[in-house]
């Protein structure tokens, strides 16, 4: 059914996505500095959210230790940056490298449980990357001061070179870094390998009588995740110039499903609107309130009693009714 | 040899069995909330956190240790009976991970409203009882002994109370059915909330009762919540044994453990075993395999 107005579909995405990439494009030009580092933040975090969508969203898999990655890839590029090679495309190489192995070692042991004990499995995990990097005092890492002072390099694109310590630059690259991810996830959702990652989602149970490894299948959709969430807190460091233990922390993790379920999982965009949505809502309410958490929390209690899909859960309703849990 | 025994390692070990039985307590709620109703409270540390403040509070007006845990306690309670009705009771049925994440944001507003109440900065509790004793030439306090003599019977109190008495037997009918329950008349909201209220009520006494030992923080409830996570996990979640005898190995393995290595490697250690434990069996120890 797809295929047959696919045409028309193409020419209208386009145009959704020329006009989208066009409004984001021009939207630094109205902001003051704070709001542009605050954009930046939002667009880099959108990409984790995402990123999360793809195990929680597809492949139906809750896991509560997603901040690893993130943690993780944003160490990598702060020591590429730091110590080995000034260059974002080879702090990318690494933390991804990184994030990659680390998903699989984790990904591939946790897998074994399911629902609830696999979400605290990779809680146990994360907690356990977390403790070992605030405990490496005497290391380049810098223990619980975490990693500062990474230099932020020029961005090497061919011909020209970008000067990513100007703010603006960095929301450019940004936003083509987020595009480019969502681009990258789209395809795979849309892919026959999406379409098994779904259907463990609805029925685990049957996706081994077509023929596909569930357990591979799940495996290779976590590592994907990692390596996603891992670019995310690699531009992150980038952008911040440092990379420390609250990227690590038990409390992104949670942070970031809140973010995807605001958005609605299983859309990929829902959880980057999502990412956007706290994160500028969360900068409005720190600068009013001593104790934003309060209300930080009280949103996460309230979207999780009330809007279970999220705000494009709300609007997908409609037409998708016999899909929900 | 003796010597190193008796000075070294028998502290190491009461005091593990010590942290060992405040875990327990901690874990026992979560395991039998989660057995009964389908919960993962990730909260539960900050019932456990809040009972220690309260106490702290108490204790500030009258300076009465034996006065301040009873009205501690009430008071974890009561919110415990708050919270359930207003926000868990909209949740029964869901996927627990929803549990988990209302949680998640209830213990960050808790953490965030004790910092507001009662500041940052930890505050230390008088110890109720100075005196100690002499165990084999060895010195221990007799706070210690008293918390694990009240953990002794505590623990003892809800297996009876489980086990033998006609609430324990409905409480047990509707974690097993509760469709059926219900059809033989067994109230179970009122068994839900009486058992949610029971288990962060128990989370609140260990949280008063640790407090002249260990500093009362907002954050203290993080701490304790995570090792809590970890014994049921490994006991297999929803099973009461098996909790109790995880807690009691991560106590031991953490105090024992801090005699060679640093404290906080130990504390880490104790997510290694939870990984080996959940690589070996999946469902927990005492879980049945292929549950869940």
């Amino acid at each position: 059914m797809a295929k047959l107005n696919s045409v028309s579909n193409f020419k209208k995405t386009f145009l959704v996505h020329a006009i989208i990439l066009a409004a984001l494009a021009v939207l630094p030009l109205f902001l003051n500095g704070y709001h542009q580092k605050l954009a930046v933040e939002a667009i880099i975090l959108s990409v984790f959210a995402m990123s999360l969508d793809l195990v929680m969203g597809y492949a139906g898999i809750a896991t509560f230790g997603h901040a690893a990655f993130f943690g993780i890839g944003g160490y990598a590029m702060g020591v590429m940056l730091k110590f080995l090679f000034p260059s974002i495309w080879l702090g990318l190489i690494l933390a991804g490298f990184c994030t990659a192995i680390l998903a699989f070692f984790i990904g591939f042991v946790s897998i074994r449980a399911k629902g609830i004990y696999f979400a605290i499995l990779t809680l146990a995990f994360a907690e356990v990357v977390y403790r070992i990097i605030f405990h490496s005092y005497n290391t380049p890492l810098g223990g619980s001061d975490g990693l500062v002072g990474v230099p932020t390099p020029m961005l090497h694109l061919g011909l020209v070179d970008i000067d990513l310590r100007k703010t603006v630059n960095f929301y450019w690259v940004a936003v083509a870094f987020a595009y480019l991810s969502y681009l990258t996830c789209k395809l795979i959702v849309g892919s026959p390998f999406g379409s098994i990652l779904s259907g463990i989602r609805e029925n685990e149970n049957r996706v081994p009588f077509l023929g596909f490894n569930v357990k591979w299948s799940k495996v290779t959709a976590f590592v994907l995740a990692g390596i996603f969430a891992g670019f995310s807190g690699a531009m992150f460091t980038a952008f911040k110039t440092y990379a420390d233990t609250e990227q690590l922390n038990f409390l992104l993790s949670g942070k970031v499903i809140v973010m995807a379920l605001i958005g609605g999982i299983g859309t990929l965009i829902g959880p980057m609107v999502g990412a956007v949505v706290i994160t500028i809502f969360e900068s409005i309410i720190s600068t009013y309130f001593r104790a934003h958490h309060l209300i930080i929390g009280a949103l996460f209690v309230i979207v999780v009693i009330f809007m279970p899909k999220g705000l494009f859960g709300l609007f997908a309703r409609k037409d998708r009714n016999n899909n929900g849990s | 040899m003796i010597d190193y025994l008796i000075y070294v390692i028998l502290p190491q070990v009461l005091h593990g069995l010590v942290w060992g039985t405040v875990i327990a307590f901690i874990a026992l709620g979560l395991t039998i909330i989660f057995g009964l109703m389908d919960i993962v409270n990730f909260a539960h540390g900050e019932y456990y956190m809040v009972g220690a403040f309260m106490g702290y509070t108490v204790m500030s007006v009258i300076p009465n240790f034996w006065i301040a845990v009873p009205v501690a306690v009430a008071c974890v309670a009561v919110l415990g009976l708050f919270t359930e009705f207003i926000l868990f009771r909209r949740l029964y049925g869901r996927d627990p991970i929803f549990h988990l994440l209302l949680t998640f944001g209830l213990g960050m507003m808790f953490r965030e409203a004790a910092q507001l109440i009662w500041g940052a900065e930890t505050k230390r509790m008088e110890v109720p009882v100075t005196a100690t004793v002499e165990l084999l030439g060895t010195v221990y306090p007799v706070y210690r002994l008293l918390i694990l003599g009240i953990g002794i019977c505590v623990i003892l109190f809800i297996w009876y109370l489980l086990r033998y008495t006609s609430a324990g037997a409905k409480i047990r009918a509707v974690a097993q059915d509760r469709t059926m329950a219900w059809a033989l008349g067994i109230k179970v909201p009122l068994i839900y909330t009486s058992v949610f209220v029971g288990g962060v009520a128990l989370a609140g006494f260990a949280g008063i009762l640790m407090s002249p030992i260990n500093f009362v923080y907002p954050t203290m409830g993080v701490d304790v919540i995570l090792r809590a996570f970890i014994v049921v996990v490994i006991g297999g979640l929803g099973n009461v044994m098996g909790a109790l005898f995880a807690s009691l190995l991560i106590g031991e393995v953490e105090a024992l453990a801090s005699i060679w290595i640093s404290p906080t490697i130990a504390e880490t250690l104790v997510f290694v075993i939870l990984i080996i434990t959940m690589i070996v069996r999946p469902a927990g120890l005492f879980g049945k395999a292929g549950e869940r």
